[in-house]
């Protein structure tokens, strides 16, 4: 399976695609595909992303730690994709520590990619746990509130200040500019602009 | 914590296989919104959604700028209410966590009002104090929860249930893991077999393969994530 650039290829999952089935044949994974724009993650940062991932998949689907995740989804009040973020953010935070305890110092690029694939994880359990059904904009909000915490949490212990901001702006508004980020989106434009004019979804329980 | 932006440009091989995925127009929106950079990024500097939404090429958002209010769950009418002052960004953001967010943007002269005004409409949900508290409980809930999960999840420490340094990852599915020869790949699999839920201990060894080079498994056996269902009548969740 595809990173970040791969994601961007593909076309946005539809709201109510089904998943797959415990018995579901298993396909093999396609090597990550380069669209304008991307590159590939080195075997360095591959490994640091696997085992990110995998840590935190272990924390997530662990047998005692589920309950526990499930009943902070299931919590009333509040929207789903907080609670989703929180789980996120929880797990992250965790396994950042412990990487960093270790004397792993993990890029901030290497977290973020794998935020997004622990968001995926939280988004499917919570589904097969029927806590709630995800649309695409279910899901992109569940990933900003993850975000969102772990940017919180990584200014807090200085680990991500105003001048990494300032200087991540930048480069994001040189992309911007040099027609990078479009071109890594691909065709997504053009999907987009059929999202724009179509029917708002509905608001999600809590908003 | 370094480098985020970067991040944008590198493709990473997944783990898992999702069904269900981040749009890529919002990974970049949800970086972008990190960083502070939103407002540069969506370039549409002025007005409404719809002006937004009208002014094209204005940037990668500008073009879709109601689309963004949508994601961000304020929809158009949050797009337009928002359109206000980055003044009322901020005000509206004081006082919760998620909120610092909206100040900065709000501090931003250069925000897209669309884009300001589909923020405001996503955190302005946010930003009440009994909900915060809601996810500070939480937060510590689960952080207390996660201290038994601890020595399992440390990275490159001696796992209590392997003795082995470091769990590694499961490799993915069909893919070679990179840089890692069959020893380790075996080593790494057994590790993750002990440590997670039986359902997650599927990896079998790895086909011997001549060349020394990593080794593929066939796809039905690739130790993979657990698959979890819900179960109506326990009204559980089942590993299955």
């Amino acid at each position: 399976m595809a990173g970040l650039g791969m994601a961007m290829q593909q076309p946005m999952a539809p709201a109510a695609a089904p998943a797959p089935g415990p018995a579901a044949p298993m396909a093999a994974a396609p090597q990550p595909e380069m669209s304008m724009g991307t590159e590939a993650a080195s075997p360095e940062e591959q490994e640091m992303y696997d085992k990110f991932v995998s840590m935190s998949f272990l924390a997530l689907y662990d047998k005692k730690m589920m309950p526990k995740t499930l009943d902070m989804l299931r919590a009333p009040g509040g929207a789903i994709e907080d609670k989703v973020g929180q789980v996120v953010a929880g797990i992250t935070q965790r396994v950042y520590d412990s990487a960093k305890e270790s004397g792993v110092e993990l890029p901030g690029d290497v977290v973020m990619n794998a935020v997004i694939e622990i968001v995926e994880a939280v988004v499917e359990l919570a589904e097969k746990s029927k806590v709630a059904e995800f649309d695409q904009a279910m899901i992109d909000k569940s990933y900003y509130a993850a975000m969102d915490l772990i940017g919180q949490q990584a200014a807090a212990q200085g680990l991500y200040g105003d001048d990494m901001k300032a200087q991540d702006a930048a480069a994001l508004q040189q992309m911007s500019q040099s027609g990078e980020l479009q071109a890594m989106t691909g065709d997504v434009s053009a999907q987009t602009d059929e999202m724009a004019t179509a029917p708002p979804p509905a608001a999600p329980a809590g908003m | 914590m370094s480098g985020l932006v970067s991040g944008i440009k590198k493709v990473f091989r997944k783990v898992g296989d999702f069904v269900k995925k981040i749009g890529p127009v919002a990974i970049i929106a949800g970086v972008a919104f990190l960083t502070g950079g939103f407002g540069l990024v969506a370039g549409a500097g002025a007005g409404t959604a719809a002006t937004g939404a009208a002014a094209g090429g204005g940037g990668l958002f500008g073009s879709v700028g109601s689309w963004v209010s949508n994601l961000f769950g304020g929809g158009a009418a949050a797009g337009a209410t928002g359109a206000a002052t980055a003044a009322t960004g901020a005000t509206a953001a004081t006082g919760t966590g998620l909120g610092g967010f909206l100040s900065n943007l709000g501090s931003n002269a250069m925000i897209g009002s669309a884009v300001q005004g589909a923020a405001q409409g996503y955190f302005t949900g946010q930003a009440q104090e009994a909900e915060e508290q809601s996810r500070i409980d939480e937060e510590n809930r689960l952080k207390a929860s996660y201290e038994g999960a601890g020595e399992a999840m440390m990275f490159g420490s001696s796992s209590p249930m392997t003795g082995k340094t470091g769990l590694g990852a499961p490799a993915r599915n069909g893919s070679a893991p990179m840089a890692r020869g069959p020893a380790e790949t075996a080593r790494m699999a057994s590790s993750a077999s002990a440590a997670a839920p039986a359902a997650m201990a599927q990896p079998t060894a790895p086909m011997a393969n001549p060349a020394g080079r990593p080794a593929v498994r066939p796809a039905s056996e690739q130790p993979r994530r657990p698959r979890v269902r819900y179960d109506r009548e326990s009204q559980a969740i089942v590993y299955s």
